[in-house]
């Protein structure tokens, strides 16, 4: 018995120990990582909409709940295009891309900001869905060998011209919030 | 030089007891990590970072930690310490953190690394078993590093990125799919056989007594095993 209680009290201190150390390691490095990722995106912004001039970023409170689940901020152009950025799960956890949608409804581009994919597939799968629309977006391949990684990356991109479809026959809803 | 120096417990890691080309242990990130120097670099430097932290607090702590429930113990300490180092990577060498994808949170369940605790950290003071992390580290940052010289160079011409000229316009692109890794992992193997002469660790001196599923085997089977091999 008493063995018992030693193995659960030492496997608990040690978990907890390691606890504490992992939170002091996400406080230090959560604030770097989160700067990093606004960094990304703001460069981004310009590559998935390289016509683009001006972007302001929509308050995501008043239409949450409509839209796909894997977007998380949207971005809307001055001319009437948006760029989304999308968070989905691949082969390995999340991975975060950037989707711009001209006002014409076709992708202006679409570029991988950070992922932990294997292959490296998401770095260039967005060229080739580059002009597709919600009714041609289909007809683009994933890739083979990486197919998870690519699936995953064209749900996204789908789910991106969806929410143009909803965003542009709402109006201009949300806009300068 | 004396079997248990501190020198020689640093200089095993690197030849005679190097865990990915004498031990055979970490096959899966050097097989994976290896088509590029710089992605098998940072695997390395993350691994080795990670197995110093362990072995130094293994070692600390195995007077604490009970026998019965050690395996767990090692894994939330090891696995703590893959998280740290991610996040650190994370926040200040972003492109390295994209190239190793989840790779580096399988250094987790990297063989050298459980190995070494239970082998050497488990059993042995702060100090050696730190002296073990460095040169076990080194000696796997080495192996990924002439891996990835043999597989970059020929696979794609080039070196830590940069064009080899004339070996650019004969890339053999077999060298860097898996089939041509298993092949370069061979031949290494073969020319490190070669290079210790026979000198490195036998393989039934670290067989079932250093086993990490020892405590798990039927002792009559691993009895019978050892009496063969001794034959």
């Amino acid at each position: 018995m008493k063995n018992y209680i030693k193995t659960v009290v030492a496997l608990s201190l040690i978990c907890a120990v390691i606890a504490v150390l992992l939170a002091v390691g996400n406080a230090v490095t959560a604030p770097i990582i989160k700067e990093k990722e606004n960094e990304a995106v703001n460069q981004s912004l310009k590559v998935v909409m390289p016509e683009g001039e001006d972007f302001k970023q929509l308050d995501f409170a008043d239409f949450d709940a409509l839209l796909p689940a894997s977007i998380t901020e949207i971005y809307k152009e001055v001319s009437g295009g948006y760029v989304f950025k999308l968070s989905t799960a691949g082969y390995a956890s999340n991975f975060i891309i950037m989707c711009g949608v001209g006002n014409d409804g076709k992708v202006t581009g679409a570029t991988c900001i950070s992922s932990a994919e294997t292959l490296g597939y998401e770095h260039t799968y967005g060229e080739k869905l580059v002009g597709t629309d919600i009714t041609t977006i289909n007809s683009v391949d994933t890739m083979s060998g990486a197919t998870k990684t690519t699936g995953a990356y064209k749900d996204a991109i789908k789910n991106a011209l969806e929410a143009f479809r909803m965003l542009s026959s709402d109006g201009a809803e949300g806009e300068g919030a | 030089m004396k079997k248990n120096s501190n020198l020689s417990i640093l200089l095993k890691g690197i030849l005679l007891e190097n865990p990915v080309f004498v031990l055979i242990l970490g096959t899966c990130p050097t097989l994976a990590t290896t088509t590029t120097v710089i992605g098998a670099l940072g695997m390395g430097l993350a691994a080795a970072a990670v197995l110093i932290c362990s072995n130094v607090v293994i070692s600390l702590l195995r007077k604490v930690i009970p026998d019965t429930a050690r395996i767990p113990c090692y894994i939330v300490i090891i696995a703590g310490f893959v998280t740290l180092v991610q996040m650190f990577m994370h926040a200040y060498l972003p492109d390295m953190y994209d190239l190793l994808g989840v790779y580096l949170a399988l250094i987790t369940v990297n063989c050298i690394i459980l190995g070494r605790a239970e082998m050497f950290a488990g059993k042995n003071t702060v100090g050696k078993s730190a002296l073990d992390g460095i040169g076990m580290g080194l000696g796997f940052t080495i192996a990924l590093l002439a891996m990835a010289t043999v597989r970059e160079v020929l696979g794609s011409g080039s070196f830590a990125g940069f064009d080899i000229p004339f070996m650019v316009n004969y890339k053999i692109e077999f060298f860097i799919k898996p089939p041509g890794g298993l092949l370069a992992y061979g031949l290494l193997i073969a020319l490190v056989n070669k290079l210790t002469n026979g000198k490195a660790i036998k393989k039934k001196e670290f067989s079932c007594e250093g086993c990490p599923s020892k405590a798990l085997c039927n002792p009559t089977l691993c009895a019978d095993f050892k009496a063969k091999e001794d034959n």
